[in-house]
């Protein structure tokens, strides 16, 4: 009860009303309406102004929080999406890099050096095949040097 | 040993090669070889190889192929003879070696591994 007869107290006093500056060419100019508030019961006679100021201040309460909690809800909501949607690209940005980019590169450093190898590499079965048993043998021959036993 | 990826890559092309002189070369550079991983790697190359020839080299010799002092390059041998998917030419030089060979401890060697061969 205290808290009521307090906001009324409040809505009681009087509005304040700034100047108007009246050579301004533009209405709408945030300076037009320095410190004034329009009341929203103008045309109402003066002994029901009270009455209507809070009718319309607690009706507006009962309908303003709901609204403002929905509000922030579907903006805590819309968050969550977000971040959820930020995360799952982020993830999937991630996935790529690491997976198929890294794959991808590796596999062709790999190849490109086997490839490399092999054209350069004396010593491959292949290349080795091509070889009489006699050429075979001088080559062993020359790779083992010291270790046959005479 | 200078290079052992060499060395392997050389028995194996000689493994595959058709030319009966690379039995020779095997025999002659791999099984005489003082290093225990090439003598291992020729034995199974012999065996791989798995004509009369080569086989011999690693079943009938003493110190080589199934005979050999290392029992880890006996023991290779040994897996690769029974790793074949025609034992009938091996069989046949095992039955011989142990029928005929002069060494006793050849003979028996020859025995086991053939008896090993008849069980799996």
């Amino acid at each position: 009860m205290a808290i009521i007869a307090k906001i009324g107290q409040i809505l009681n006093t009087p509005i304040k009303t700034g100047k108007v500056v009246k050579n301004s060419s533009n209405p709408f100019d945030p300076s037009t309406f320095k410190g004034s508030v329009l009341p929203a019961d103008v045309f109402v006679s003066s002994k029901a102004k009270n009455k209507l100021k809070l009718s319309t201040f607690v009706g507006s309460i009962g309908d303003a929080f709901p609204t403002f909690r929905k509000g922030i809800e579907s903006v805590a909501a819309f968050g969550k999406r977000m971040k959820e949607g930020f995360s799952s690209a982020v993830h999937k940005i991630n996935e790529i890099g690491s997976t198929e980019i890294s794959i991808n590169f590796a596999g062709m450093g790999k190849a490109i050096k086997s490839g490399f190898t092999s054209m350069i590499d004396n010593y491959s079965v292949s290349k080795l095949r091509k070889n009489d048993p006699k050429t075979l043998e001088a080559m062993w021959k020359e790779v083992s040097g010291l270790n046959i036993a005479a | 040993m200078k290079d052992i990826r060499k060395i392997r890559n050389i028995i194996e092309a000689l493994c595959l090669h058709q030319d009966p002189d690379s039995v020779r070369v095997l025999e002659e550079m791999g099984t005489n070889c003082s290093d225990d991983e090439v003598r291992e790697l020729t034995a199974r190359a012999l065996i791989r190889k798995n004509q009369h020839d080569s086989l011999a080299v690693a079943i009938t010799n003493k110190g080589k192929g199934i005979n050999d002092m290392s029992t880890v390059v006996a023991m290779s041998t040994i897996n690769e003879l029974l790793a074949l998917d025609n034992k009938e030419e091996a069989l046949k030089i095992l039955t011989d070696t142990v029928e005929m060979h002069s060494d006793e401890e050849v003979r028996e060697n020859a025995r086991s591994v053939k008896a090993l061969m008849a069980l799996s």
